[in-house]
């Protein structure tokens, strides 16, 4: 049985961390994503719709179980540069805020991507969720 | 600077839904469970929306060179939903006036905008 909380709207707080996840972009999650896009093969480089990926999966893996439903309304991303094949990456996952509009709960998280080595930024972004009822 | 980006297209099927949720571990019912979606206020299965933002970089990297993309403030809103079986588009334009803002989109194959934003390159 799950027993973690639900993310419910009143579960965000805004401005709390709820964790680092790590990803690795190596050739088998690489060759993954070619089974959806065939044609994103530059030589070391990461395909840039992974950036994505990438976030989606931090925030998933942070901000679940969700109530089913939801809708992603918006996205942002800053690059400092491309990620790269075999680089190891650590994605934080934070809430930076939320807002009830037209009766709609709007949750806005934040995400910060950094070589796991360097500790280098190397994208952020902002996913935007109406949260499910 | 291209003033218009190269488009780039893909089919939307319920495979490449599913293939697409397997990658991202993003199972929300309203892209891979029928029953779930059919009684939702989106009234069926609808793809990620993200998966469709692969598009625009696809346009972005066809028309500016991979090395671009690490330069690149990406800001978009998802404003139609994508369903099954519909072909679509990433693309986008030079704004009037600017060397390095362009808006960007994604549209079905009705013409329909599905994602709105801009691209900005810094220096």
């Amino acid at each position: 049985m799950n027993d973690k909380p639900l993310f419910t709207y009143d579960y965000y707080e805004p401005g709390k961390v709820y964790g680092v996840r790590e990803f690795t972009v190596d050739a088998a999650v690489v060759a993954k994503w070619r089974t959806v896009y065939p044609t994103d093969n530059d030589p070391g480089v990461m395909p840039a719709g992974m950036l994505a990926m990438i976030v989606v999966d931090a925030v998933l893996t942070y901000n679940s179980p969700r109530p089913p439903g939801g809708i992603h309304g918006s996205q942002t991303f800053e690059l400092r540069r491309m990620p790269l094949i075999g680089e190891k990456l650590l994605t934080e996952v934070r809430c930076l805020d939320k807002e009830i509009k037209k009766n709609r709960k709007w949750v806005r998280v934040s995400t910060t991507t950094r070589n796991a080595d360097t500790d280098e930024t190397v994208f952020t972004g902002i996913f935007t969720t109406l949260v499910a009822q | 600077m291209e003033s218009n980006l190269k488009q780039a297209s893909k089919h939307v099927d319920f495979a490449s839904i599913m293939n697409y949720a397997d990658v991202t571990n993003d199972y929300n019912p309203a892209h891979v469970d029928k029953a779930f979606a059919d009684a939702s206020p989106m009234g069926g299965i609808i793809a990620h929306g993200t998966m469709s933002v692969a598009l625009i970089w696809q346009a972005l990297k066809n028309s500016l060179g991979v090395q671009a993309l690490g330069r690149v403030q990406l800001q978009i809103r998802f404003v139609r939903p994508v369903r099954i079986d519909d072909t679509v588009t990433g693309g986008g334009q030079l704004q009037s006036g600017s060397d390095n803002v362009y808006d960007v989109w994604v549209r079905n194959q009705k013409s329909e905008d599905l994602i709105l934003g801009t691209a900005t390159l810094a220096p």
